[in-house]
């Protein structure tokens, strides 16, 4: 079924884009809805974002 | 008075000589018991800070957002819907809202980009926050290069930088004029990120919402009373579960801590013995023991506090981040302030201080009221 519909992700959590496709979300997915929003989902804290993408903004800080 | 306060004092002189004698034991036990206060504590700080903290920043938050959807996803709102919702009973004004993100390749960040409803910033300028002026050594009068959505680059040149009170909420904010904006974003005048509004009576909201929900099926309401409570439940989503995961220490720990002070060793036992025949009374060995609770109990609350404090407020929960501050942990920069609620402070403290001293003075009462001969036999 992967290989025929193209699958990325597991279905493990359904409530948010982000946490439903860990592996297509990039730094803004989880801030969507709102500029300088909280992130919200309960999920989110169930699964972490990739470990890629959390060192990016470092400089910011 | 005076006489009340040299027998505490003479009776706390004995009771630390006293718990000093057994080092080992009550070092231990005041090492777990600081840790447990501490997770405790920690879990609070960050859960009511946080709260406290988003309904600060959220307060002003617009009444309502209208945001237009494109299978299941937020898309760029024509401004010909704005006619629609001005139309509709109880509206007071409908207001364009124009922001999005841009990734810099020069340092790796990402900026969030808005432009300002009162267009105080004018084309070729811009005005930014100072995380971005810090990464970018970039202050008034420099010049910034964006890369355009065609691959042009367009210099912009920092007209102010935000000032560092509002850093929490504006560090990596760009402000922008509309004209520069489309040129790097691209997409024509006849579209907005989305719409903002406000209504005459804030209690016809959810009625307006409804309405707005008929004539424009394909968008979506968020309303800021929303916003409020999903944050709050959401925290107090989190800070549950972390409970739920530390409760099983938790628990561990009031087993070891009520065996420890509620069952007397051999040796506390003939120690109050001999309290007891060279003339002590019942109710000097039961103001001792509860000394002694004090002394353990209050220590390792107060010593707890003060390192959760230092690990949610200065450390950034570096412990449990991820479980708490889910994806949010993409900005580094978030760290929240300091709101401390008395309450679950003052309730902190009778569910761990005040169980343990009583646990400590109950078989010592026993034990004090035991004959001395018997005791020390």
């Amino acid at each position: 079924m992967v290989r025929r519909l193209r699958l990325t992700d597991l279905c493990l959590f359904t409530e948010a884009s982000y946490t439903r496709h860990l592996s297509q979300a990039d730094l803004h997915t989880a801030f969507q809805d709102s500029p300088m929003s909280l992130e919200h989902f309960p999920s989110g804290s169930l699964a972490a974002p990739p470990p890629g993408l959390r060192k990016i903004n470092g400089k910011m800080d | 008075m005076e006489k009340w306060i040299e027998r505490q004092r003479n009776i706390i002189d004995f009771t630390l000589s006293s718990l000093l004698r057994r080092k080992g034991k009550n070092v231990a036990l005041v090492c777990v018991y600081t840790f447990v206060v501490f997770l405790l504590a920690s879990v609070m700080f960050f859960i009511y800070s946080i709260k406290k903290e988003a309904s600060i920043i959220l307060k002003d938050a617009p009444e309502m957002v209208i945001q237009k959807m494109i299978a299941g996803r937020h898309e760029l709102i024509p401004t010909g819907y704005m006619d629609k919702i001005k139309n509709i009973r109880g509206v007071s004004s409908v207001k364009r809202r124009l922001w999005g993100y841009y990734y810099d390749p020069v340092i790796g960040a990402n900026y969030t980009l808005i432009v300002p409803e009162d267009s105080d910033v004018s084309a070729g300028n811009i005005v930014i926050g100072q995380g971005i002026s810090r990464a970018r050594l970039a202050f008034e009068g420099d010049t910034l290069e964006f890369r355009s959505h065609d691959g042009k680059i367009i210099d912009l040149e920092v007209k102010n930088i935000l000032s560092l009170e509002s850093e929490l909420v504006s560090s990596d904010l760009v402000l922008i004029s509309e004209d520069d904006f489309r040129r790097l974003f691209g997409g024509s005048g006849d579209y907005a990120t989305d719409f903002t509004l406000h209504v005459k009576n804030p209690r016809e909201l959810s009625t307006i919402a409804l309405k707005i929900a008929e004539t424009l099926p394909d968008t979506r309401i968020i309303l800021r009373d929303e916003i409020l409570r999903t944050y709050d439940a959401v925290f107090n989503w989190r800070g549950g579960m972390m409970i739920v995961i530390l409760l099983g220490a938790l628990l561990a720990f009031i087993i070891f801590a009520w065996d420890k002070a509620s069952g007397l060793s051999q040796e506390e036992r003939k120690e109050i013995g001999i309290l007891k025949a060279i003339g002590w009374e019942t109710s000097d060995v039961i103001l001792m023991k509860f000394w002694e609770g004090m002394v353990v109990s209050l220590s390792s609350f107060l010593v707890g506090v003060l390192l959760a404090y230092g690990h949610v407020f200065f450390a950034s929960s570096a412990l449990f981040e991820p479980a708490l501050k889910g994806w949010s942990v993409l900005y580094p920069r978030f760290k929240i302030v300091p709101f401390i609620d008395a309450s679950q402070l003052a309730a902190l403290f009778f569910l761990t201080v005040v169980p343990y001293t009583v646990a400590t003075i109950i078989p010592s009462w026993r034990a004090a009221t035991v004959d001395p001969d018997s005791v020390m036999r």
